[in-house]
């Protein structure tokens, strides 16, 4: 009898080659591989023979069983490759081309992405950045930086004045005193802000716009210094070689001033309407610091010298985002906000 | 500031230097050039010719037929409308082909059915002076057939228009001769000097009486002239003034005029008879005073003013008076030449509200010399060109205490001009002493230093202290020369402030993670948005003199101006909207707010924000429950944001009478101290199995009140705990259990599962 079931083997084998389906598969299962099935009830036959016969059959029983194990595996893996391959088939093609319908688009201020440009290329080159309040006192917007009180930029028009006697700041140089007073003598530092000033607002003027003034002050710190710092913050900037050009320039926080043209990065000189078709644009204001200014942050003069300028960050976004209308900046429009990506 | 090239040649040689030239050396070395105006270009053309025959035109009632000798074969014939035109005077003809300043060219055209072949011009129409009362008639010797530009010379110019702003440190410069100055330094050409002797021969002249009361008068100069009356001015003074802007008012004034804009200093002219002793000072508080325009002036005690006999006649810099102007009855009249302190002038012209040619250039500081070369000048004008005026008093000129102190000297050590410069400036002293010198600053340079005598034009707020000697150096060693150089300093890493860096983050959550837009907004509160969303919020600072009156309430809270954004981008989607931007709060601190509003977010899904964002800062924020004034509120659903049990912020759902499906956020982030944030430790994992212990409490309160529970418990076997379950009042709680050594057997989690009961009961919580 033993012996007629494991010439069935063979027959067991065909019947699992003619499975075509998982149902099959699992009553072929149930059929001769479960705890009930016939094959693993054979097992029980094996005990009516002689031990020699025993030990014989058991190993022969063995190698069949594992035959058909490995077979029916082989035959479940293929069901199951087939069943996904007969469900990709049905899977429908999906439109990549068509757009996420009312995706959540979250973005950063334009003047957030260049303030953290110049950020970064300032502190590689040692440069602390420093943040300071937007309503401070007289004393620091102008005494403190040299600004003489008949100074046409005191007069009501330009300036806008708290009831208090304090001043919503209209030049981040309003920071420079209390800076060199923290960090001084020695100090290389930029601090980007916003500043107010109190006109007409059209295209080209905005109430409240971002500066970014930058100083570097130590015991020979000179004009070559400047001009070298300004070319590589400007060529970190615009990712290209920039070149620069001072023009004397009058402020009253520096001794000699300047104003500073750079080569126009977005035509590399050749001539734009950016720049006018000038090939330079005229990027900022900047100078060797007054003798008064650093008197008056208890920088001894004699001692130390520096320079410090100032850009206009919100004109730096206009012309890096061909914007022509300033007042977008502070519009809130997120029709605007939202297009500005990077 | 426009300078006339064809005037700056009067002090300055310019031969072979062209206008563009003149104009980007001076944008290098001396200030900036706006723009460069090129004058009677094409006017080659226009020629003297003499009128042969002069007949009333057929159809026309004014029209006059010409025929003009121009000195080709045949006259011209011409029709002109001129009143003047006559047979027989000298004329400028326009022949066709001419493109006149006002860009019409001249073609052969028929006029009321004749011929005309060019056009006799008027001194407007070539843009040679105002006055247009006819066609020009020349002298009746001058050559027919000349090219008017060799007739009329000025009227081929280039106006050098010059950014005001880049000289209001330069008083020297608001005039042709310190422009000449500077080009005289940058071109190496010699600068004429002006001779003022004339001044002295009248010296034996009556002096005016003249006396000066005030500091704020640095000087004051004045001559007695009659006769001017009637007088016209010469063409060339015209023209120069016309190619400025201004338009002739007859001799008087206009020399006036012309020679500040030669020298700089402004001059004012009185009628003589209503002028008596002369005192310069300050007048009783109140006193009114007319101005010759009419402004009605009541005097402050800063105010200065020229007083005849006591009497204010002019507000000294600014305007002269209604009292003491020059009229048609004006026989003799007294000339000033003054200079005063920069910024009591620019005080009064900003009190007053009148900001004269004068008063512009008296605020720059200038000098009080120029008082000496303004009157010499004067005195030429008048001989050459009104020889019937006469001079009635001696040049009489006062000098204050100021303007008597001797000049400054400045010494500038080499060694700081090289250190100031970063360029080597060991070999160029023969360069130095020569710009120097040209610029009268009579340098003496030895091994160590330069020692220099600063001018009476630079000492004036302009060149005080040694760095302002090295600008005049730099500028004219040229900035394009300095070779840049690296500054030595030492390399040291720079921190980046851990607020610096805990904003970025919380932009960059916001931005990428929550999708909210950044925006930016003023510092005050948009009073119409907020009556619009019903918004009242308070302020603690005002501003005194706001661009729209009623926006000028400083903020104390962002809140109101995120919900302005949102407001205003309604039809756009999802809107979500956040800045960091400052506050002023009611002590007058001001500290820097985050602040944001999501229309349409679930409130729950905002608080997980908060947490979030401050959680990945190491930050724990908690929130309670409490009634807040700020009427943007949803009635109930809001809270307070606690930072180490101190209120930093709210959340909330926004009242749907402000904004309907909006919630809102706003944390003060000074309030925070993000430098002391514990350091991030990676979890200790066990090899041994967790066992999660789920416990389900009644609560009839906010979480907060469980939480604040549970957050004391401390077990050393039990890891964590979380909330994970919440059926009304019913909180689910599920405690992790694990041991670092082994596994726990069921005795040991039994202990624990007891210990963590004994805990709630001893807390009032209950099972549930």
């Amino acid at each position: 009898m033993w012996h007629t079931e494991i010439c069935m083997i063979d027959e067991i084998l065909k019947e699992l080659e003619q499975v075509q389906t998982e149902n099959d598969l699992t009553a072929f299962h149930k059929n001769y591989l479960s705890k009930t099935g016939k094959l693993t009830m054979m097992m029980a036959g094996l005990k009516d023979l002689s031990p020699e016969q025993r030990a014989e059959a058991g190993k022969r029983y063995n190698e069949l069983k594992r035959a058909v194990e490995i077979e029916f595996f082989k035959k479940q893996a293929f069901l199951k490759e087939q069943a996904v391959n007969e469900k990709l088939k049905n899977d429908p093609l999906i439109d990549i081309t068509r757009p996420a319908i009312n995706e959540l688009q979250g973005t950063l201020h334009p003047i957030t992405h260049l303030t953290r440009k110049v950020s970064e290329i300032c502190r590689s080159m040692g440069f602390l950045i420093v943040d300071g309040n937007e309503v401070v006192t007289e004393f620091e917007n102008f005494d403190a930086v040299n600004v003489p009180a008949d100074h046409p930029a005191r007069d009501m028009q330009d300036t806008f004045w708290l009831t208090n006697g304090k001043l919503l700041k209209t030049q981040t140089s309003a920071l420079q005193h209390e800076i060199l007073k923290k960090y001084g003598p020695v100090v290389s530092a930029i601090f980007p802000g916003r500043c107010y000033r109190n006109e007409a607002t059209d295209a080209s003027h905005e109430f409240s716009f971002f500066q970014c003034e930058g100083m570097m002050v130590g015991k020979d710190i000179s004009i070559a210094n400047l001009i070298y710092i300004m070319k590589t913050i400007l060529s970190g900037i615009y990712g290209k070689e920039i070149e620069v050009r001072l023009r004397p320039g009058y402020f009253p926080f520096v001794e000699p001033g300047f104003e500073l043209d750079a080569s126009c990065p977005f035509c590399g000189g050749k001539g734009c309407s950016v720049c006018k078709q000038s090939g330079w644009i005229e990027f900022c204001g900047c100078g060797m610091i007054h003798g008064n200014v650093l008197k008056m942050a208890g920088v001894n003069p004699e001692e130390y010298q520096g320079f410090a300028f100032g850009f206009g960050l919100t004109r730096m976004a206009m012309m890096q985002y061909a914007v022509n209308d300033v007042r977008l900046f502070n519009s809130g429009n997120l029709e605007f906000l939202r297009g500005i990506k990077r | 500031m426009k300078i006339s090239v064809d005037w700056l040649k009067e002090y300055v040689d310019l031969k072979g230097i062209t206008a563009k030239e003149i104009a980007e050396k001076l944008t290098q070395i001396t200030c900036e050039v706006e723009e460069v105006i090129t004058l009677g270009n094409g006017l080659e053309s226009v020629v003297v010719g003499k009128i042969l025959t002069c007949d009333a035109h057929p159809q026309s009632d004014h029209l006059h037929l010409l025929t003009v000798d121009i000195g080709k074969k045949e006259p011209l014939h011409i029709v002109c409308g001129a009143p003047n035109a006559r047979a027989g005077i000298v004329v400028a003809v326009a022949t066709v082909g001419t493109i006149m300043p006002d860009g019409m060219e001249i073609v052969p055209a028929k006029i009321r059915g004749c011929e005309s072949f060019g056009m006799c011009c008027s001194y407007a129409e070539l843009g040679y002076k105002a006055e247009d009362d006819g066609i020009i008639e020349l002298p009746s010797e001058t050559k027919i057939g000349t090219p008017i530009t060799a007739v009329l010379p000025g009227l081929q110019d280039e106006i050098i228009d010059i950014d005001n702003k880049s000289i209001t440190n330069r008083p020297d410069l608001w005039g042709h001769y310190g422009i000449a100055r500077e080009l005289s330094v940058i071109f190496d050409r010699p600068l004429k000097q002006i001779d003022t002797s004339i001044v002295h021969e009248y010296d034996n002249l009556e002096k005016l009486n003249i006396k000066i009361e005030s500091e704020n008068c640095l000087s004051y100069g004045a001559i007695k002239v009659g006769n001017l009356g009637g007088v016209v001015s010469p063409d060339v003074i015209q023209n120069r003034l016309y190619k400025l802007g201004h338009n002739s008012h007859g001799f008087l004034v206009d020399i006036t005029n012309y020679v500040m804009f030669a020298f700089g200093n402004p001059l004012h002219a009185f009628d003589a008879q209503k002028i008596g002793k002369i005192s310069v000072g300050g007048v009783t508080e109140g006193t009114e005073f007319i101005t010759l325009k009419d402004n009605k002036i009541s005097a402050t005690k800063d105010m200065l003013f020229i007083k005849s006999d006591g009497v204010p006649v002019a507000l000294a810099g600014v305007m002269g008076g209604k009292n003491s102007e020059i009229t048609n009855e004006t026989t003799d009249t007294v000339l000033e030449f003054a200079t005063f302190d920069a910024s009591n002038i620019r005080r009064t012209s900003v009190a007053v509200g009148i900001r004269s040619d004068a008063s512009m250039r008296y605020e720059k500081a200038l000098d009080p010399e120029l008082n000496w070369l303004a009157a010499a000048e004067v005195l030429r004008l008048m001989r050459e060109y009104a020889p019937q005026a006469q001079v009635k008093s001696a040049f009489t000129r006062v000098a204050g205490k100021l303007a008597q102190q001797p000049a400054q000297e400045i010494t500038v050590s080499k060694k700081m001009l090289n250190s100031f410069t970063g360029v080597d400036f060991g070999k160029l002293d023969k360069m130095v002493a020569a710009k120097l010198t040209a610029l009268g600053f009579q340098p003496k340079i030895d091994a160590e230093k330069i020692v220099v005598i600063v001018p009476s034009w630079r000492r004036w707020k302009d060149v005080t202290n040694a760095a302002d000697v090295i600008e005049e150096i730099v500028r004219n060693y040229g900035y394009q020369n300095i070779v840049p150089v690296a500054p030595s300093v030492s390399v040291a890493p720079v921190p980046y402030t851990p607020i610096a860096q805990a904003k970025d983050n919380l932009k960059d959550l916001l931005a990428w993670k929550y999708a909210f837009n950044e925006v930016h907004t003023n510092i005050w509160y948009d009073s119409k948005a907020l009556k619009q969303l019903k918004i009242t919020a308070p302020s603690y600072a005002t501003v005194a003199n706001p661009f729209n009156k009623d926006d000028n309430q400083i903020r104390s809270t962002m809140l109101p101006s995120m919900l302005t954004v949102a407001s205003i981008n309604k039809m756009q989607n999802n809107v979500r909207v956040f800045e960091i931007g400052r506050v002023i709060n009611k002590d007058g601190s001001e500290t820097e707010h985050l602040a944001g509003v999501a229309v349409g977010m679930d409130y729950k899904v905002l608080s997980e924000m908060i947490t979030d964002l401050f959680n990945r800062l190491g930050i724990m924020v908690q929130y309670q429950l409490k009634q807040l004034d700020l009427n943007v509120w949803h009635p109930k659903n809001h809270a307070q944001i606690l930072y180490k049990n101190q209120v930093v912020g709210s959340i909330g759902i926004i009242h749907p009478q402000v904004m309907s499906n909006a919630v809102g956020f706003e944390v003060n982030l000074s309030a925070i101290d993000f430098t002391t944030v514990e350091q991030c430790v990676a979890p200790v994992l066990s090899k041994f199995p967790k066992t999660q212990l789920d416990f389900t409490f009644v609560w009839n309160d906010v979480y907060a009140g469980l939480e604040s529970i549970w957050s004391q418990f401390r077990h050393p076997l039990v890891t964590k705990y979380c909330l994970t379950a919440v059926y009304e009042n019913k909180f689910t709680l599920t405690f992790t259990v694990s041991s670092l050594e082994k596994t726990l057997d069921k005795a040991e989690i039994n202990k624990i599962h007891q210990e963590i009961l004994d805990f709630a009961e001893q807390n009032g919580v209950h099972l549930g």
